[in-house]
């Protein structure tokens, strides 16, 4: 018998007609813009004739949407309050210990360092200002310093030459709108506590004085260096697709009269990762209705059911009903399986 | 050079460029100028005589009145001859604002009240002002205890108080604003601006008022909107300084500029003709490298500043120097067709500017180096050294946007001079402070090259 193949087989996102223009480096980061020629066709990402708008990439799900407005939400609760961001974001980039490693160490330095001046007198009569402002002044730096390409459509992003993350939006116009906050959220925590977006020293730099010897030689080097950048995107595609956790979701009955299709996907955390949960439900309209992330520690990792969560979050819409028939069996086993124990955003029913 | 002297000229190169640049106050630039003030007051004074902007100039002015202690008669009269001519330059709701700020950190000495006694006794409409800046001339005129017309006092502490109409026709003006609508139009913009929008009117029908009653500025001013809302009237563009008329380009879509070329190729050239003759200095082979990339345009404190300027000297150059090449980061075809989009990938461009002829070359740009970092300044670096001998490149960065924690406009590097420039109009004087910077020119010649700018005021003059 052929195997059946899962659902994520058929739909992976390609990144057909997609390339890298350019990057951009701010000490140890780095972004890669992601540009596409035409608007995200039916093509990249298409479910048997349905239109999917919306892709969100990252190490630990996927959001799928086709709700026209729901970028716009987004967004809108970007920018009326920055600094409750929805979940979808606050995930994008997960530091691994050997991250944690250098922010520690960035922020040490960071404190030490003295405070920029030109002569040492006003060395020595400058009183630091505020490190809010500070911290902001910077915030808004690194939002001028990422710059944005014609037609971009998303960016790949790095720290110490790891690829952390790839967001894809469908149009120019929804990456423009998010982009400030991407940068923000994405690294500029981690630039305010350090000093990872320092100046290159330059001895660090790639191409040194000494090495050149007259001018066309420089532009031939750093043609050839910009041309590197381009190898970033096969760099992404040589990526194995195990290690973005995908995962398809069982199929489930569907109850007469539901709304929602038998078909879900659901994400769920790889083996080896232990600190984070992501968990999404997109229906076979692809709209999302059901999303929930969870931090894990060592301290609370138990196994509860997702549909006792539920009621004790007090969920009282119709839908929720609708839900409980469909998910009693299932989605409590997956539940079970992924170890989620916190129910911390639920998601649009 | 000894030490002091080297910090003395660090010292006065980044004030002086930070008077071109800086047009926010923060505390950082508040510090910088209470450090010159206190160490180089004579200089500090004369530079209130410079085509610097307004912002720094009434920063000075403060920094002056606050500490007036322990300085002689001469050096008195001599910063008072230039406060006050400052305060007639200077837009005057940036002089209210300074004289509010003034008070309300509680200076209020002899010669701080006199200032501010003397500028509003000599203007001609306090009425007009007592209405525009009502809440800041109150706390003015409380806190310095100046004695205005009754009406005027009145207006602006007691209010109406049952008074049934008012001698002053301004001020009647404006109580007949909220029995009728149409004594708006009667008002001057700057009020009835805000009343429209108060009152729910309609911008077109409000244009329509009022076109007749603009001031010049006003009319460059509105120049757009007024095109925008379909309100036929005279293209004031005609008549705006380069720099606003390069604004006024870029506010639009490049494809409706392209649309309109003619009109907006008269319209640069006319300002940069009007420019070219004012400026002195003349330049041989010019490579001119303009940064359009994204950030040219979305810089929080000085939106499309960057490439505004860029534009400006497009135009301006060509009438003061023998021949002119332009470089962009991301080549467009003509300079109206410039659109800020891009990464900012300056070192191909500088190299390419370097690898012509051209012996100055400026590059016009934030600073903001994100594909090849530290590019430019390598690309300068190597042509010096692999420059035939006895050809010399001089090389400048101008950067409009100010860095507040630096203390100074962002550099490229240490090999390429960066002055602050955010008016093609200050080009002159930029070039003369970079030459400071670079160290062909003494403190002492500075001074002297201060003093006969500042020749221009002849009482200026009798006083030093």
């Amino acid at each position: 018998m052929k195997a059946k193949k899962a659902w994520f087989d058929y739909h992976q996102p390609t990144l057909q007609g997609v390339h890298v223009a350019g990057s951009q480096d701010w000490g140890l980061f780095r972004v890669a813009a992601l540009v596409r020629d035409q608007a995200l066709g039916a093509g990249a990402m298409v479910r048997t004739g349905k239109k999917m708008t919306g892709p969100f990439i990252r190490p630990h799900g996927m959001i799928f949407n086709n709700d026209e407005g729901w970028w716009q939400r987004l967004t809108t609760e970007l920018y009326a309050d920055p600094c409750r961001v929805p979940d979808q974001l606050v995930g994008i980039v997960r530091f691994d210990d050997a991250a944690r490693h250098a922010l520690f160490h960035s922020y040490r330095r960071y404190n030490e360092e003295p405070l920029l001046g030109k002569s040492q007198r006003l060395q020595k009569e400058v009183t630091p200002p505020n490190p809010y402002h500070r911290g902001e002044k910077a915030m808004i730096q690194l939002v001028e310093h990422f710059e944005l390409v014609e037609n971009q459509i998303g960016a790949m992003l790095f720290m110490n030459d790891r690829l952390y993350a790839t967001l894809i939006l469908p149009d120019p116009v929804s990456y423009r709108q998010i982009h400030p906050m991407l940068v923000i959220h994405v690294f500029g925590e981690s630039y305010r506590w350090q000093g990872i977006g320092d100046e290159i020293p330059e001895e660090r730099l790639a191409i040194k004085a000494e090495d050149v010897a007259d001018l066309a030689q420089l532009k031939s080097m750093l043609q050839a260096e910009e041309r590197e950048n381009n190898a970033l995107l096969d760099l992404y595609r040589q990526m194995d697709t195990a290690d973005w956790h995908f995962r398809p979701a069982q199929a489930v009955k569907k109850p007469e009269g539901l709304r929602l299709e038998a078909a879900l996907f659901i994400t769920q955390p790889a083996p080896t990762e232990d600190a984070f949960v992501g968990e999404w439900i997109v229906d076979g309209e692809g709209n999302t209705c059901y999303f929930k992330s969870t931090l894990m520690d060592k301290f609370c990792r138990r196994q509860v059911p997702l549909l006792t969560k539920i009621e004790k979050a007090g969920w009282r819409r119709k839908t929720l009903l609708q839900m409980e028939a469909w998910t009693e069996a299932d989605l409590a086993k997956q539940c079970k399986l992924a170890g989620c124990c916190h129910l911390l955003r639920d998601g649009y029913l | 050079m000894n030490h002091s002297d080297q910090t003395a000229r660090e010292d006065v190169a980044l004030f002086l460029n930070a008077c071109m640049a800086a047009t926010h106050v923060a505390d950082a630039l508040v510090f910088l100028h209470r450090y010159v003030c206190t160490h180089y007051r004579a200089l500090y004074a004369r530079v209130l005589a410079l085509p610097i902007n307004d912002t720094n100039r009434l920063l000075i002015v403060a920094q002056l009145l606050r500490h007036g202690r322990g300085i002689n008669a001469r050096q008195r009269a001599l910063e008072h001859t230039l406060i006050t001519r400052t305060l007639q330059e200077v837009q005057v709701n940036r002089v209210y604002r300074c004289f509010y700020d003034l008070c309300r950190a509680g200076v209020n000495n002899r010669r701080t009240r006199a200032v501010m006694r003397a500028f509003l006794l000599a203007r001609p409409d306090l009425a007009f002002h007592a209405v525009k800046y009502r809440s800041k001339l109150k706390r003015i005129i409380t806190h310095n205890h100046i004695k205005v017309s009754a009406e005027i006092y009145d207006y602006l502490c007691r209010g109406a108080q049952g008074r049934p109409r008012w001698e002053t026709p301004l001020f009647e003006r404006v109580r007949l604003v909220h029995f009728e609508r149409a004594a708006i139009y009667d008002l001057p913009l700057a009020i009835a601006e805000t009343l429209a929008a108060q009152y729910g009117i309609p911008r077109r029908r409000f244009l329509e008022h009022m076109k007749d009653r603009l001031t010049a500025k006003e009319k460059i001013r509105l120049n757009n909107s007024m095109t925008r809302e379909k309100v036929r009237h005279q293209d004031h563009l005609l008549k705006a300084p380069l720099m606003q008329a390069a604004n006024a380009a870029l506010a639009i879509p490049a494809a409706e500029r392209l649309a309109d070329r003619d009109r907006w190729e008269s319209i640069l050239s006319h300002a940069a003709k009007r420019l070219a003759a004012r400026l002195q200095r003349r330049f041989g082979k010019v490579a001119l490298v303009i940064d359009n990339s994204d950030s040219s345009f979305r810089l929080r404190d000085a939106a499309n500043r960057s490439l505004a300027v860029g534009l400006s000297l497009a135009y301006v150059l060509p009438h003061v120097a023998e021949q002119v090449r332009l470089f962009w980061t991301r080549p467009v075809s003509e300079p109206m067709a410039a659109e800020p989009l891009g990464l900012t990938n300056l070192a191909i461009p500088v190299i390419d500017a370097l690898q012509s002829d051209a012996d100055t070359v400026l590059i016009v740009s934030d600073g903001d180096e994100n594909v090849h970092r530290g590019g430019a300044d390598l690309a300068v670096r190597v042509a010096r050294c692999a420059a035939a001998p006895g050809r010399s490149i001089q090389v400048f960065h101008l950067n409009p946007t100010y860095d507040d924690a630096a203390l100074q406009p962002k550099a490229l590097g240490p090999h390429i001079t960066t002055l602050g420039l955010r008016d093609p109009r200050y080009f002159d004087f930029g070039l003369e402070c970079a030459f400071f910077q670079k160290g062909r020119r003494s403190i002492q010649d500075l001074i002297r090259y201060l003093d006969q700018v500042a020749a221009r005021w002849s009482d200026f003059e009798q006083s030093a």
